[in-house]
Formats: C-alpha cells, structure tokens, sequence
C-alpha cells in the first residue's frame, strides 16, 4: 500500500505546531516599550547605561529564547536583565588609553622632530645648487648644454634634471632662493636649461600628442628631429597606439637626456607610442621625419610624433 | 481567511490591536510554520523565524497594501525570511551537516527489511541524509520549485534534482509516493 508523501509530511508537521503565541506577543510588547521609551532598535545589543531596564529588554536575543522553551515568557525577558559586560571591553578600554595617552604624543613629538630636520634639508639643498650655479657662473660657461661645459657640472645637473620628482623640488627651491639675488638672472638661465618647466611639459610642444593618458607623463623632448621608418604600427591592451619604428638618420640635436639613455644609433629599433590623431592608412614602411619624447614611468619609454610638415 | 475578514485584522492591528495580529496567527501558523520549517529544517530555529515573521506582520501592516491573496503574500515573506535565516546560518548549518554525516545512514538492505507498514513519515524521513531531508522539506512543505531552491541554498540545480530523486527512490522503497 503506498503512501502519500506530501500529505503526511504536512500533517506530521502541523500535528506537532509550538505555540508561539505569547513569545510573539512578548516581542511586540518588548519592541513597543523600546520604541516610547527612545529611540533604540529593537533587539539591538546597543548599551544605553543611563536607562538600563529598557535596554535590557529590548536587548533580548529572540534567538536564545529556545533555551528556555519551559519558562514564561516574561521570566525570559527579566533573566536577561543581568546585564554582563563584553570581553572584548577589558581589551578595548586599555588598549585605547595606551593609544591616546603614548602612542599618539609620541608619534606627534616624532613628527615635530621629522620635520625640523627636512626644513634643515630644504634649506640646505638650495645652498648647494646655489654654489653649482655660481661655480659655473665663474667659470664663464652660461650655455651649460655646449660641452664646453665642465664633466662635473653636467654631471650634476643630469642627475637634478631626470633622476626623480625630487629634482623638481629642489629646482623650485632654487627659484625662491635666488629671488632678490643680485645674481638672480643668470641663475635662473642656468636653471632653466636643465629643468622641464611646466611650460614646456604642457605647451606647444606636446599639444599635439594625442596619446591617451595612460601612456604616462611627458617629460620632454629627446630629439625634434630623427628620420625613422615604420616597421609595424598596432595597439596594446588599453587600446594605446604603438608602433615599432627603425632610426634611419639623426637629424635634430639632442635637448633632453634621461638618465639611462644612450644616443639613438641607425638602424636602432624602438618602440614607442603615436599620436592617436596620426591617421596614415599605411604607416608600415613609410618614413617620417620625427619629434621623440620621452615618456616617464612607463614600460615605453618613447613617444613619436612626425613633424607637422611631414603629416 | 476571506480577503476581507484579512483586510479587518490588518486595520485592527493599524490600531494597535494585537487581536488582529492573533486571527491571523490562529489561522496561520500551521501553513506559515510548515514553509519555514520546510527551508531551515530545524525546529527551534523553525520556531525563532515563525516568531520574527508575526512580529514582522505587526510592524509593517501600517504600510501594507495588499493587491494579491494575502496568502500568497504570507507564504511570500515567510519564505523569503527562512531563506534569509538559512544564508545567514549557513556555517553554523554546516555544523549540524557534520554532525549528522557522522550518523550512519540506513543502509539500502536494511531499509528492505523493515516493515514499511510500521514506518511513520518522520521515521521515513530520518533514514534521508541531511542535505537529502532539506530539499524534500523545501519542496513538499515550503512548495518552492527545483530553481528557487538551488538559488536559496546556493547550490546548483542538478545537485538539488539528483538529491531530491535520490530521496524519492529510498522514501518509494518505504512506500511512500
């Protein structure tokens, strides 16, 4: 003889219903009084100690109840009036008074310490880029490009013009520290030569590289003029063009150096970004005359953009 | 309960009158109980969601509007409150599974031995593994389909429908259809 599931299920499962009248009933009226007695959640584990029989009410945990299923109802919600103090407390409080009575004042005097000694750095530095300044000033050698330029003075100056951000601030130190000086003119020319103004990161020179952003910052110009060939042109994953281009002649002087550069040599092949608004059907084996930038923080480090006359 | 007689004991309880609150659960609680006891599988935790879903009822009959039967409507939120229970629990859950696989499980022979006239429902039942038991239970009591219990537990469906056969061949061995 077959029996039916479903119906026996169901039968076996109302036959055995909990009454769960007064429970509910006792939540309500637990909710209720929370609510005209503050603003508190119901059932919430929230601790106002200024009204404590109100909190421990509605902070009755409906889900322990089941442990008492033999007991009133309302002798449920007064056992849970012995309020206990959560453990976590007795790590807590000390934890935060340590933090606020050492740690905080000791990381502030460690801070007040940290800056006096960069202010001390700050004005140190320019001093020094001061006396290069001069030093080659004395020496009669203004065009610091030319290579009748002294070894050290070259040396130098490279490295506060591509080694890092850090260069820049010291340049901008420079600037305030020579103004009002009687040698002022000639500092900032010597400066000039070897430090990328804003302008020239921002101006002309680049309006036209349309290459995205992605590509990195500018850093400024390697050479405004080499002849190169255009052996592939494609885009990476960001949708940045590229393309691998051959040095086939160095026409132009080269005005910026990065630090690990070596000259470009003929038959050299790089790769480097196009302007997104190059648009050639087939750049593949045409031959440019170019504009090289130098492209800082990115794998590639070159960006080529042909010059107007040969677009 | 007749829509209107419903519509009645939700205005009552708008008024603060838990009487309405107590019709609906007269009537109810069975069919409310039976669907959440259908998804969570245990009684005490069954009885806790039963609590939570009057308590539930009562404070949002203010701003109820009812378009469909409000049995739907109950079975709905009581429904969707098991599941939200079952999610929430779901490691303490997990516990009880290990548990229970620690339990042997009826084996095929013996379950052939046994006088299938003497074996009640629950008896039945219990020689089902856990996870076996959970998705007859959200079948047959909470009524819900194949779909949305493998969206409550998380599982994949073919997982839930190989289990849910699995349990009808032993409970048809025991002579259950």
């Amino acid at each position: 003889m077959n029996k039916d599931l479903s119906k026996e299920y169901k039968e076996a499962v109302m036959n055995d219903l909990p009454d769960l009248w007064g429970r509910i009933e006792a939540a309500i009226d637990a909710e209720e009084s929370a609510k005209t007695n503050g603003n508190e959640t119901p059932g919430s584990n929230v601790i106002n100690f200024s009204k404590p029989e109100n909190n421990t009410v509605s902070s009755v945990n409906k889900y322990a109840v089941n442990a008492y299923d033999n007991e009133p109802v309302m002798g449920r919600v007064e056992k849970k009036k012995k309020f206990r103090i959560p453990a976590w407390v007795f790590v807590a409080i000390p934890s935060a008074a340590i933090l606020l009575l050492v740690i905080i004042p000791v990381g502030f005097l460690m801070t007040r310490g940290g800056m006096g000694e960069k202010s001390a750095t700050n004005m140190a530095e320019p001093a020094t880029i001061t006396t290069c300044a001069e030093s080659a000033t004395d020496s009669v050698v203004y065009d610091v490009a030319s290579e009748a330029a002294s070894s050290d003075f070259e040396e130098e100056a490279e490295e506060r013009q591509y080694s890092d951000s850090a260069v820049n601030e010291n340049a901008q130190l420079t600037y305030d520290f020579a103004t009002g000086n009687e040698k002022n003119e000639s500092k900032e020319g010597i400066i000039n030569e070897y430090t990328l103004s804003s302008e020239t990161i921002n101006g002309d020179n680049f309006s036209n590289l349309t290459t995205p952003d992605a590509a990195g910052e500018f850093n400024g110009i390697i050479n405004d003029n080499v002849s190169v060939k255009f052996l592939s042109v494609y885009e990476n994953d960001e949708g940045l063009r590229l393309a691998d281009v051959e040095i086939i002649e160095v026409l132009g002087d080269y005005d910026l150096i990065p630090a690990d550069f070596k000259e470009f040599e003929e038959g050299e092949i790089l790769t480097a970004y196009i302007p997104a608004d190059f648009e050639d059907s087939d750049l593949n084996g045409k031959e440019y005359n170019c504009i090289v930038k130098y492209v800082a923080d990115d794998e590639i480090i070159y960006a080529i953009e042909p010059k107007k006359a040969d677009r | 309960l007749t829509q209107e007689k419903f519509s009645e004991c939700i205005n009552r309880i708008k008024n603060k009158d838990k009487s309405g609150l107590k019709d609906i659960y007269d009537e109810y609680l069975g069919y409310i109980y039976s669907i959440i006891y259908g998804v969570v599988g245990q009684r005490e935790n069954a009885e806790d969601v039963t609590q939570d879903f009057f308590v539930k009822l009562y404070n949002m009959a203010e701003t109820m509007e009812l378009k469909d039967s409000h049995k739907t409507f109950l079975a709905t939120i009581a429904r969707n409150m098991a599941i939200d229970f079952v999610r929430k629990n779901s490691r303490s859950v997990a516990v009880d599974d290990f548990i229970e696989e620690g339990i042997e499980p009826v084996a095929n022979d013996k379950v052939e031995e046994t006088v299938i006239g003497d074996m009640t429902v629950t008896e039945a039942l219990a020689t089902l593994s856990e996870k076996e038991r959970q998705v007859v239970s959200m079948k047959i009591l909470s009524d819900m389909t194949f779909n949305e219990i493998s969206e409550a537990l998380g599982i994949p469906m073919g997982t839930i429908t190989w289990r849910y056969q699995e349990a009808i061949k032993k409970l048809r061995r025991l002579g259950y259809e």
